[in-house]
């Protein structure tokens, strides 16, 4: 995708691109919610609402950011701002597995292995503390660099590096059982 | 470089992040630290566990719900977002104009023009019959009860007129003196002048005070009047008679017409603008006095004449 010329259509108000935008980035907007919300109408309702945000202040886009980190900053800052709402504490986590084994898994017992490893990676990441799941969830499930993760939760790169590895050593605490 | 050092920069090392002189410093302590290799691998693997996830997908419908909210609310979807505002805006909205409307009810029925007149007559026709005699009174007769019990207002009037009629005929000796106070207290009952009452004569004559009383019964349960005049002329009949066709010349009517003692008393209805020539041809008839005129008469004028001879 020329994200430049989308961006251009985006700015005129053609609601194609708009539509052309969504589809784009649905999963990992979604993605990058369900990870930090672990509830899935829930983060499909940030998900929904970070392209709402996006489309009302897509006109003041100066592209000084990228298109998709500035989507994701929304995202998470919606993430983190709904976990610190006192009314969330209630909410229960799906405990359904996140997603379906893949179809091109070879058998059922790998497929069943690999829910489980699933289970076990969203458990992990859940527990950690939420200014390490996020940049967990941005770094190693969305690829962000360092320098993109820090203009997207506005860190220095220096944190940003500080707080991964912190994460890592809980996730390799968490999941030892998988790594030996 | 120590093995906590060396850890340290592990996470940074998986991801390229280390500058040439770091990467070649923890690959320094790695070729001697066997327990540091293995806690990298085991980061490694971690990382590549947590990369290796299966990934997220947005559920089915997502675009297409996202792409109907972002449209353009029409116009009458806004308005009636607004009309139905929620329950703790309409609330309070609804109480005051409740107390808006309650308001102005009270407000319409204290100034219409009947209810006012209704709340004047009939509270006065039944008060006055009540409270006879009056506190500064003393009682008449004991038979006459201090205060009988309700009656509705055409039967204090008709009650009132019998008893005048009655009281007429009976009492002739005290009947010029009824009419004299008749012609002072009237006007009082009408609000056009307020009349102090002769205590020392009712005193005298509490037979005489009863029948004034029955009589401004019956003149209150009239209609308020506007002008109060007194003609003397050398008949009476006469008189009354070129009252009457002056009366109906002016476009006017004969609303009422009553006995006071010897007296006739008659109520006229005159339109305003043929006031001025009512009084002008009444001078005419005999001798017209205006005893009392109400600063801002209404149309038609109501006069009340007193017919003497």
């Amino acid at each position: 995708m020329q994200e430049d010329a989308l961006v251009a259509r985006l700015r005129q108000g053609d609601h194609r691109a708009f539509e052309e935008l969504v589809i784009a980035y649905q999963h990992r907007v979604f993605g990058v919610a369900l990870r930090m919300l672990g509830n899935r109408a829930e983060a499909e309702e940030i998900a929904q609402e970070t392209f709402l945000r996006a489309h009302r202040a897509l006109p003041e886009f100066r592209g000084d950011a990228r298109l998709h980190t500035w989507l994701y900053a929304i995202a998470s800052r919606l993430c983190l701002n709904r976990l610190a709402s006192a009314d969330r504490r209630l909410l229960r986590a799906d405990d359904e597995p996140l997603a379906a084994a893949s179809a091109d898994e070879p058998s059922a017992a790998a497929r069943m292995e690999r829910a489980e490893l699933d289970a076990a990676v969203r458990e992990a990441i859940a527990a950690l503390p939420e200014e390490r799941r996020i940049v967990v969830v941005l770094r190693d499930l969305e690829g962000l660099s360092y320098e993109e993760i820090g203009e997207v939760l506005e860190l220095e790169p220096g944190t940003v590096r500080s707080r991964l590895h912190r994460a890592r050593l809980d996730l390799k605490a968490k999941l030892e059982r998988f790594t030996r | 470089m120590t093995c906590h050092d060396a850890r340290e920069f592990f996470s940074a090392l998986i991801d390229e992040a280390l500058t040439r002189e770091q990467r070649a410093d923890v690959y320094g302590h790695l070729a001697t630290c066997a327990e540091c290799r293995r806690e990298l691998t085991a980061m490694e693997r971690t990382v590549a566990l947590v990369r290796g996830a299966t990934p997220v997908r947005a559920p089915a419908g997502f675009v297409d719900r996202v792409v109907a909210a972002a449209r353009p609310v029409p116009w009458y979807v806004r308005a009636a977002r607004t009309v139905l505002l929620p329950w703790p805006v309409k609330l309070p909205l609804g109480a005051a104009a409740v107390l808006l409307v309650a308001g102005l009810a009270v407000l319409m029925f204290r100034g219409s023009q009947e209810q006012q007149r209704a709340a004047r007559y009939e509270p006065r026709a039944l008060s006055d019959r009540a409270a006879t005699p009056p506190a500064s009174v003393p009682p008449a007769s004991p038979a006459k009860p201090a205060a009988p019990p309700p009656v509705s207002a055409p039967e204090v009037l008709s009650r009132s007129r019998a008893d005048s009629a009655q009281e007429a005929d009976r009492a002739g000796a005290v009947a010029s003196r009824v009419e004299q106070e008749t012609k002072q207290e009237a006007p009082a009952s009408r609000d056009v002048v307020p009349a102090a009452p002769n205590a020392e004569r009712r005193a005298a004559a509490p037979e005489a005070r009863e029948k004034v009383m029955a009589k401004r019964s019956m003149t209150q349960s009239a209609p308020v009047v506007d002008v109060v005049a007194r003609l003397d002329a050398p008949d009476r009949e006469t008189a009354e008679r070129a009252l009457a066709a002056l009366t109906a010349r002016l476009s006017g009517e004969i609303t009422a017409r009553h006995f006071e003692g010897s007296a006739m008393a008659v109520e006229l209805a005159i339109p305003a603008d043929r006031y001025g020539d009512f009084i002008r041809e009444a001078g005419r008839i005999g001798v017209l006095r205006v005893e009392t005129e109400r600063p801002a008469s209404g149309n038609p004028v109501r006069v009340l004449v007193h017919l003497g001879s």
